[in-house]
């Protein structure tokens, strides 16, 4: 098992990449299809409530909760933030000043028709939005934790990449392997060496080399 | 409407919806619930489609009960 610091100073630089980059937390520490995974469905879900909702789904002036929960898709909620920002600036650029009220605001978002107040789709875009985040803030947290554990690439027989670099800490053997856990036992397992055929094999023999 | 539509820009204008297309639109955003927690939790990666497929299931129905449920309260108290 690695030391307890350089765990830690992983699982840090895993968080910040996760925050970052959906998915890169989880492929610095080698479990590289769950990160994939975890980068389109995030990246997926983020631009498909951006795609209802239009350019102020993200909007720092009338739903700032939201914006919290969607800056946490790291880039993705970084450049919906951009890009409302922009609108701002040039209506800023248009009528000197954003007014102070918010319905007159949402008077000037409705006749340039991206206001997304009162719109049906509402919801839907910042919750898909939102949801991103804190689906991200989930995996944000697991790479904390198996940082911390020590935990590099997939476990043995997880589907994914095998062998190299296991943490022993999650590399235990199967107690009871099965075809399921894609254990694969090796097929001279359990036989005695030439010579020595009918001997019950002892317990470190048996499956050793 | 049609003017609507030629005004309308992918991704800077709010997408006309009809009513009924919220309720469709759960469906992808369930989806994506299960495929993140499956993902994070799953110990054995060729089991998660399936994992994957019986949570959004699970889900699916959860979301029906409560509708029935929502639906009773509002019906017969």
């Amino acid at each position: 098992m690695k030391k307890p610091i350089e765990n830690a100073a992983i699982a840090m630089v895993g968080m910040f990449l996760a925050w970052v980059i959906p998915g890169a937390g989880h492929a610095l520490l080698g479990r590289w299809v769950r990160g994939l995974v975890i980068f389109v469905t995030i990246g997926a879900l983020f631009w498909s409530g951006v795609m209802v909702g239009g350019v102020l789904t993200v909007d720092q002036q009338n739903a700032r909760w939201w914006l919290a929960a969607q800056l946490l898709t790291g880039v993705h909620g970084l450049a919906g933030y951009h890009r409302q920002r922009e609108v701002y600036r040039e209506l800023v650029h248009e009528v000197g000043e954003l007014p102070p009220d918010p319905l007159e605001l949402d008077a000037i978002l409705q006749e340039k028709g991206i206001a997304l107040n009162d719109n049906p789709g509402d919801n839907i875009a910042r919750t898909y939005t939102g949801i991103a985040g804190m689906l991200n803030l989930l995996c944000i947290m697991d790479v904390l934790l198996l940082g911390l554990m020590g935990a590099r690439g997939e476990k043995r027989g997880a589907g994914g990449q095998r062998g190299a670099g296991v943490s022993p800490a999650l590399d235990v053997p199967l107690a009871k392997p099965s075809e399921d856990d894609g254990f694969i036992p090796r097929p001279d397992a359990g036989k005695m060496p030439a010579g020595h055929e009918g001997e019950t094999p002892s317990p470190r023999s048996e499956g050793q080399p | 409407m049609t003017a609507m539509l030629a005004a309308f820009t992918l991704f800077v204008h709010p997408m006309p919806l009809p009513s009924w297309a919220l309720l469709v639109l759960l469906l992808p955003l369930c989806l994506a619930v299960a495929v993140i927690y499956k993902t994070v939790r799953t110990t054995n990666l060729r089991r998660l489609a399936g994992d994957v497929l019986l949570l959004f299931l699970y889900m699916l129905a959860g979301l029906a009960l409560l509708m029935l449920v929502g639906y009773a309260i509002i019906a017969y108290v």
